[in-house]
């Protein structure tokens, strides 16, 4: 490790890191290696750095960006986890966070490939037999893979690999994903199915989804007797998208003919872990990013994310967004509430499995364009909309380029009206185009998911859904009922709630006529439970309605 | 199922796929009787025009005689066809068809799938994780992509797993001697010498035959030529790799990993040290065993057996029995002529190199319409390729054999004056582009040349390169190049007399008097290096090699 002073920024490498990347750092800055520092001497080091790098053993908290005083500018984690920053005291303190998320790519893919051949030829059963003294043939016949047909599942940067490797063994290869262009697929000769589609057909299943609150045991009872008996699965994503209770049965019942897998729910997994042990089942410790290469690879990427990140580029690889001035932050806090809030709605309004591709957000101000910066407002509405259904964290610095690796096309839209710019904004809409609704009257004259809102006393306010015009705070959540305007019916929806302890903390209805078609949207501090929402939903005057969380 | 008239009837004495059976169905009565007795064999085998078998039959000398000569074809499920009496087959007119390919693309995948497994450590890490443990540091991998692969035998296989290599994105370049360049370059692979595959490869997949130059052809020597830290992986022929030279290079950190499906003893000891090698990847030879692969060989051997009963020549015929027995009679120390005419030129040529170009010269005073010359160009064909292959070359498969090994044969017949009583006065083969063992060897254009006569029924060598010689073929054959000086026969008798190797014939050829002389002298046994050595040692003596026929 060297430490100097002089014109060039000084950057602290707490862990140990690739010597390319310690490499490239040198050229830029001088670069301090301590390794094993306690949290004190930490400290004490940082006050003196205008970047650190580490892993996943060292715990980044406020007390080090304290301790900075606002020296540090940014934070490299050689990874892609993000647990051991206080990524709110970073953003506080005006660093910038950078990961690695894409160095493991090949490392992950050649993983997943290295499972499905190992699999069908039972290599790791094999191997464990001879050694154990047999020499049992029969036993070990095993299954080809040209001509099969694998299901990748995700079609992000490592279900893209994989699936370019498994057409170069002759495999036919269809995938699904929500936000892959069909264009990009299609590109290296893979068809873009559904869901349904997908798992129905597939000899093999390759998993490369995040793990969301959508694909959360996506792999489960249900799904599995979808699939052709005999399938067989490998996962080198993330364990919690298979319910593994659900996997054990499914290969004793022989549905699943063997699974190969490298992540589970619960990491290591428990000693006499049914799966773990099951024969037909190849399993690894989480060694899909675990090539030398990889490691390397690792540090390029993170000391080029920070070098960049000191030179003021913005980085793809942020995961948050100090770069708003404090006082146009202080004025944009309830409106960036405000927007995060409308796109999460908006996006909870849209029918499961379908993505979403296009997205129109209105400001509505009296403010002169050049007075309004809605960077942080369009980064907000995009995080609000892609959060709910991915694992990527979303800010200012990289939300357009996440949207657009999404296939998310945003577009805005400025109304100026006339009146007082004492506000910087009077209302926020969000509508969605080209989705189904859960909830038919969220959707607007053209057809499209429509949510608009305010801020009202500092606090976002729902204002209308659809053709609705309601007046709800979004501080909880939310339930939406369309309904027959008649009279009792805040009162029937509200005794339900009462009877069980959940507290409205608003509640309005709009009209588009007297006697017709109300909308009523109540916002709650509680989720209310299954049976609390059927019984909203079993009075017969409610046409439809759906509970949104916020 | 049994049945009669004009239909052919198959006998299946083991188990078949289906779609094998159908196939047969379609055209002949299948009757499938599995574990006979030899004698329910012998009994129905007089009824049946074909027999199908797997490994667990024996079919002898006695099936074929039972069969009264109604027996057309024996198809061999599978490659190997230690069970089956090729020499009583062809005496009794029957043709013996096997299935080498069906087992193409599984062998390639479980090549691959070894290799991806062995990168990644997943048998390793699957046997640890199964224990309990969950140590990610100790099962670190390396990667594929931008590697370099060498393939070593760029037949079948070879070539199906450099074609799965290059999608997982890694460079291929491969060693066959045989290989035709431009077959190689259309799957973007770089055709290179096997040092330079050695010296260069990451990963080294082999699939080569095992034959006396590729025994152990992996050893301490070669593995010395590696770079450190290279990945081996044997899907091919255990004996290719000497195992004890291989635990070296593994402990000696040569090489970093292996994996591995044959092994020269099948099965592999117990307490066998490679086996048990944490570094190693072992599999109990299951290169062939996929469902879609046994289906497969129960199609080819299906479609072998209704090709040959339609009287058509086979690919995969392993025997030769189509020459009419009185062409046969006449021929016969010919065909034995010819056989060791191209075994004796074959073993002329320096190693490594391989042989494309050959051609053959018969001389003969009759008629070229009176003279059929496949039966000798098949056994020529035999004798240059058998010792370095493990294929089994016959009059049916020769010429496919040769083209398929990128041997180009042409044949010359020289009109003689004379009595057309015997069919041939000479047979001359000459090997051109290569480099030979023995400079005498090679004639004024720079050929590897040999020539043979048939004298009272016993094939004769008589000429080597420019030297005449007269020599029986019946042993092995020692050929020296001395001055030509007084007492150089008696020295050269006196050294194999005291080593016990009996001299059977022995000859001298010379230019001119006290030139240069060839010495060929014919050997029942087989010499001690010793003894060899002290041939090469007498100073008068300027090369000298053995050739064993």
């Amino acid at each position: 490790s060297s430490s100097g002073g002089g014109g060039k920024p000084t950057i602290l490498v707490t862990e140990k890191l690739g010597q390319a990347g310690i490499d490239l750092l040198k050229k830029y800055a001088n670069v301090d290696c301590s390794y094993d520092l306690s949290l004190e001497e930490l400290c004490t080091k940082i006050s003196l750095c205008d970047a650190l790098i580490v892993r996943s053993g060292t715990k980044v908290g406020r007390d080090v960006f304290e301790s900075s005083r606002g020296r540090l500018k940014v934070v490299g984690r050689a990874g892609v986890g993000i647990d051991n920053v206080d990524l709110a005291a970073a953003t506080e303190y005006g660093c910038l966070v950078v990961n690695a998320p894409t160095a493991n790519t090949v490392a992950a893919a050649e993983h997943g490939i290295a499972l499905l051949t190992a699999m069908a030829r039972n290599i790791a059963q094999a191997d464990a037999s001879i050694k154990a003294g047999k020499w049992t043939r029969n036993k070990y016949v095993g299954v080809s893979l040209v001509g099969k047909t694998l299901a990748v599942l995700g079609f992000g940067k490592v279900g893209s690999e994989v699936a370019r490797r498994a057409r170069g063994l002759g495999m036919h290869v269809i995938t699904h994903d929500p936000y892959a262009p069909a264009d990009r697929a299609r590109a290296i000769g893979v068809e873009l199915v559904s869901f349904e589609v997908a798992i129905s057909t597939a000899d093999f299943i390759s998993l490369h989804l995040p793990l969301t609150a959508a694909t959360s045991k996506m792999m489960n009872d249900v799904t599995f007797a979808m699939m052709k008996k005999g399938v067989r699965i490998v996962n080198v994503a993330r364990g919690g998208v298979i319910d593994e209770e659900a996997l054990l049965r499914a290969l004793d019942s022989g549905i699943v003919a063997q699974a190969a897998l490298d992540v589970f729910t619960v990491e290591p997994p428990v000693k006499d872990n049914k799966l773990v042990l099951h024969e037909s089942v190849t399993a690894t410790p989480h060694l899909g990013a675990s090539t030398m290469e990889a490691q390397e690879g690792v540090s390029i990427e993170v000391a080029e994310a920070v070098i960049g990140a000191l030179r003021g580029e913005l980085a793809a690889t942020a995961v948050n967004a100090p770069m708003v001035p404090l006082e146009v932050l202080r004025e944009l806090k309830p409106y960036v509430v405000l927007a995060e809030k409308l796109g999460r709605l908006a996006v909870q309004l849209v029918t499961g499995g379908s993505g979403v591709n296009a997205v129109k957000v209105t400001y509505a101000s009296s403010r002169a364009p050049d007075d309004l910066d809605t960077r942080l407002l369009r980064a907000m509405v995009i995080k609000g909309i892609i959060e709910p259904i991915s694992s990527v964290f979303i800010n200012l610095v990289n939300s357009d380029y996440i949207a657009k690796q999404r296939g998310v096309k945003i577009s805005e839209e400025r109304m100026v009206l006339d009146g007082s710019p004492e506000n910087p904004i009077e209302y926020i809409t969000v509508r969605i185009a080209n989705v189904e609704s859960r909830f038919a009257s969220a959707l607007s004259e053209s057809g499209e998911i429509k949510v608009e809102g305010r801020v009202k006393q500092g606090v976002p306010s729902l204002t209308k859904v659809g053709l609705f015009g309601v007046d709800v705070s979004l501080e909880g959540s939310v339930i939406l009922c369309r309904q027959v305007d008649q009279p009792g019916m805040i009162g029937k929806v509200a005794s339900i709630l009462g009877d069980e302890n959940v507290n409205v903390s608003f509640m309005s209805v709009g009209r588009i006529a007297p006697g017709k078609q109300a909308v009523m949207a109540i916002g709650v501090d509680e989720q209310p439970s299954k049976e609390t929402l059927k019984k909203i939903g079993d009075i017969p005057a409610i046409e439809e309605f759906v509970f949104l969380k916020l | 199922s049994t049945g009669d008239g004009s239909k052919p009837t198959i006998l299946v004495a083991e188990k078949l796929g289906d779609a094998g059976i159908k196939l047969l169905e379609d055209v002949a009565n299948v009757d499938c009787s599995y574990n006979m007795t030899p004698e329910e064999l012998n009994i129905k085998i007089s009824l049946c025009d074909a027999l199908i078998v797997r490994s667990g039959t024996k079919v002898g000398r006695e099936v074929f005689e039972s069969s009264h000569g109604r027996l057309k074809v024996v198809g061999r499920a599978g490659v190997g066809i230690d069970n089956v009496d090729l020499s009583a087959a062809t005496e009794f007119g029957c043709l013996v068809v096997n299935a080498p390919t069906a087992n193409t693309i599984a062998a390639a995948e479980h090549g691959i799938a070894l290799m991806a497994a062995m990168a990644r450590n997943v048998a390793q890490a699957d046997a640890s994780v199964k224990a309990g443990e969950w140590k990610r540091n100790k099962y670190v991998g390396v990667s594929l992509v931008g590697k370099t692969l060498a393939v070593l035998g760029f037949g079948k296989v070879g070539t199906e797993v450099a074609r799965r290599a290059k999608g997982l994105g890694m460079r291929v370049i491969a060693h066959d001697p045989y290989a035709p360049a431009d077959r190689a370059h259309a799957i973007g692979v770089d055709l290179v010498s096997f040092d330079e595959a050695l010296a260069t490869a990451d990963f080294i997949s082999l699939h080569m035959p095992l034959t006396p130059t590729t025994s152990k052809i992996l050893n301490d020597e070669t593995f010395a030529k590696m770079k450190k830290g290279v990945r081996i992986v044997n899907v091919a022929r255990g004996g290719v790799i000497d195992e004890d030279a291989l635990v070296r290079a593994l402990d000696a950190g040569i090489v970093a990993q292996a994996a591995l499906d044959v092994f020269t003893k099948e099965p592999p000891a117990k307490d066998s040290k490679l086996v048990q090698h944490e570094r190693v990847t072992v599999t109990p030879h299951l290169g062939a065993s996929t469902m879609e692969a046994q289906e497969g060989v129960a199609i080819e051997i299906a479609e072998a057996v209704v090709g040959a009963l339609n009287g058509e020549l086979a690919a995969t015929a392993v025997n030769a029995p189509m020459v009419s027995a009185e062409v046969l009679t006449e021929l016969k120390p010919y065909v034995v002529l010819a056989e060791k005419l191209g075994r004796l030129a074959v073993q002329l040529v320096a190693g490594g190199s391989g042989v494309k170009n050959a051609k053959i010269t018969y001389a003969s005073a009759r008629a070229t319409d009176d003279l059929d010359t496949r039966l000798l160009r098949a056994m020529i064909t035999k004798g240059i390729i058998e010792p370095i292959s493990d294929v089994y070359v016959n009059l049916v498969n020769a010429d496919f054999t040769a083209k398929q090994r990128g041997l180009r044969l042409s044949e010359e017949r020289v009109l003689l004056d004379g009595s057309p009583e015997s069919p041939l006065e000479t047979i001359t083969v000459q090997l051109s582009n290569v480099e030979s063992k023995f400079a005498s060897s090679l004639s004024e254009s720079g050929e590897v040349k040999v020539e043979g006569k048939v004298k009272d029924g016993v094939p004769h060598l008589t000429k080597v390169g420019s030297f005449e010689v007269d020599v029986t073929l019946e042993g092995s054959i020692i050929l020296c190049r001395q001055v030509d000086q007084p007492g150089m026969i008696g020295t050269v008798g006196s050294i194999l007399g005291e080593s016990n190797v009996n001299v059977n014939f022995m000859s001298v050829g010379r230019i001119a008097p006290r030139k240069q002389a060839i010495m060929a002298i014919g050997v029942d046994d087989i010499p001690s290096k010793e003894t060899l050595k002290k041939i090469g040692e007498i100073p008068a003596v300027e090369e000298f090699v053995f050739l064993k026929l």
